[in-house]
């Protein structure tokens, strides 16, 4: 049985999770470019449509989707080959009725998951943020987040991180109630809780969300959420968790994801 | 007042400025490179209508809680910036703008990122044509040299060859030249499409308002052909009509350039694309600005409160 991981060269998180479906008796690709797989979708003339994805001649059973990076270099050829690149995976991923993790669809090649759009789920806001203009804390006991616009990469916090020539996104909030929930497949996790399990009270409260985000094709995410009153403040959702953001709780959470991909339909 | 965003650099784009300058309406322009090297962008992200846009030439500063609406062709024109800290000024401005864009509850004509299926040519036409209940050429993505040559084989009237995503590429009939350059699809797959054989259609639906052209080209893609294509205005059949307001219902997206091809042995349409953002300047100008004042009076049509805000 053959698994397709699509992912950057560098990503650590994709090649354990290799080495974990590898030592469950199955087989893990993580392809680094079209040569290493075959890739064939067509269409009838009534868009009725077939998908047809091999590695080394075998038929692959469900994917991981991390998508394929950025391009190696700005401009030219590199970013053509990339948009190219980029297309086919999308078309391929998104047509296929083998099981995704993280699937591409009709809103985006990975999952879309800009909180500002995901407060729209009842129950869901934002904290105190901004775009370009500073925000400081507003209590001794808050810290502010500071993160890059352009690519979503956290630069620090306070004042200290803001550097010039770039687009900051500022973000208040109280670290001691910070609570961090990892998706993945049917599950869901408490990854800083003792053996992962996330309080049945905090499994209600999310669970709009956490079909929202399952119906935009989003099942392997890390949310950080900080728990006010009746609301949940959505600091932040990322598509691409990386191990050391679930170290404790690895083996459950790539079990999660091989069962996912195990069972979802063919 | 109606905020435009887009390049002063776009033709397109100072087409419809123009049109809006000669209706006598109330609008304010930000031109990306300009708002890169000079101009200032703040969101609360909690309060997006309290976004601020200050352009950077002294004068302007725009509040989008005073837009009626935004008229937007956003690029993203870090590749082309003079310095690294503009590039990334224009790439954070941007992704930026385009969450606002979709997050915020004033008509945007278009939302950047609402119709994403551009991106990807052969999920666009699949996804898409269901809606409208039209025909598509039958197609094959393919890095598969042997399954590109049985497709090819496969289609009568010829084969279409053209890039899968969004970068522009010109649509070429295949021949030996490709067939000889099978092998290299290992590396990157492309789209093979069936010819239909016909003039080709554009059609610029705004909301439900819908301006056709036929394009006679003795090209197989018009697009490379100048002066030797004929345009002559095209009144449409109702079910294209109607698939046509279907997308723009479906999309959420007001304003489509819809392109097809007709058969000419059948008089069959066949659905290639509809693009988002489409250089209509061309077509509004042979149609004597039919286009431009469907525009205007979508930008400027009366709504009831909070009737922007889509889900």
């Amino acid at each position: 049985m053959t698994l397709l991981v699509l992912a950057p060269s560098d990503d650590e998180t994709a090649r354990m999770f290799c080495e974990f479906v590898a030592e469950r008796g199955h087989r893990a690709v993580m392809p680094q470019g079209f040569d290493e797989v075959c890739i064939t979708v067509t269409s009838g003339r009534d868009a009725s449509h077939d998908v047809d994805l091999r590695v080394g001649g075998e038929r692959v059973r469900g994917v991981l989707h991390r998508g394929i990076g950025a391009p190696v270099s700005e401009g030219g050829d590199s970013a053509f080959a990339h948009a190219e690149a980029l297309a086919a995976w999308w078309s391929a991923l998104a047509l296929w009725d083998g099981p995704v993790i993280n699937g591409a669809t009709r809103q985006g090649f990975l999952p879309p998951l800009d909180p500002l759009l995901l407060t729209r789920v009842p129950g869901v806001t934002l904290p105190p943020s901004s775009l370009g203009r500073p925000l400081s804390a507003a209590t001794t006991a808050e810290l502010v987040n500071v993160h890059r616009e352009r690519d979503g990469a956290f630069l620090g916090r306070g004042t200290e991180a803001i550097v010039s020539d770039e687009i900051l996104r500022f973000t208040r909030f109280d670290p001691d109630h910070v609570r961090y929930v990892l998706l993945a497949g049917n599950q869901v996790f408490d990854p800083s809780g003792a053996g992962g399990a996330l309080a049945g009270a905090t499994r209600s409260a999310l669970a709009p969300l956490l079909h929202r985000l399952r119906s935009l094709g989003a099942d392997f995410c890390l949310l950080v959420i900080e728990p006010a009153g009746e609301e949940c403040r959505l600091l932040d959702v990322s598509g691409l968790p990386t191990h050391h953001q679930f170290e404790a709780i690895r083996p459950q959470v790539f079990q999660a994801l091989l069962d996912r991909l195990l069972g979802g339909p063919l | 007042m109606i905020l435009c965003i887009g390049l002063a650099a776009d033709p397109t784009f100072l087409h419809g400025l123009r049109a809006l300058a000669a209706a006598a309406l109330p609008f304010t322009v930000v031109d990306l490179p300009t708002l890169a090297l000079y101009g200032e962008l703040t969101v609360p992200l909690d309060d997006v209508r309290a976004t601020v846009i200050r352009t950077g030439d002294g004068e302007t500063e725009v509040v989008l809680d005073e837009v009626c609406a935004v008229w937007c062709r956003p690029l993203n024109v870090s590749a082309g910036a003079p310095s690294p800290g503009a590039a990334h000024r224009a790439d954070g401005q941007y992704q930026a703008l385009c969450r606002v864009l979709e997050a915020v509850n004033v008509p945007v004509l278009n939302p950047p990122w609402r119709e994403a299926t551009n991106s990807a040519k052969l999920l666009h036409a699949v996804a898409l044509a269901p809606v409208a209940r039209w025909r598509i050429p039958r197609s094959c993505l393919t890095n598969d040299p042997d399954t590109a040559r049985a497709f090819a084989r496969s289609c009568a009237r010829g084969t279409i060859v053209k890039g899968v995503g969004a970068t522009k590429t010109w649509a070429t009939l295949y021949g030996s030249e490709h067939e000889r350059r099978l092998p290299r699809l290992r590396h990157s797959p492309a789209l093979l499409q069936e010819r239909i054989v016909g003039p080709d259609v554009r059609v610029h639906v705004v909301a439900d308002r819908a301006f056709a052209e036929s394009i006679h080209s003795p090209d197989v893609d018009y697009r490379t052909v100048h002066g030797a294509n004929r345009y002559a205005a095209l009144s449409l059949p109702q079910a294209v009509l109607e698939g046509c307001r279907r997308l723009v219902d479906y999309t959420r997206v007001p304003f489509l350039g819809v392109d097809f091809k007709i058969e000419e042995t059948t008089g069959d349409w066949y659905f290639l694309e509809a693009n988002s953002m489409p250089c209509y300047e061309g077509y509004d100008v042979r149609a004597d600005g039919a286009i431009s004042r469907a525009l205007l009076d979508w930008l400027t049509a009366p709504r009831m409160p909070g009737a922007a805000r889509t889900t």
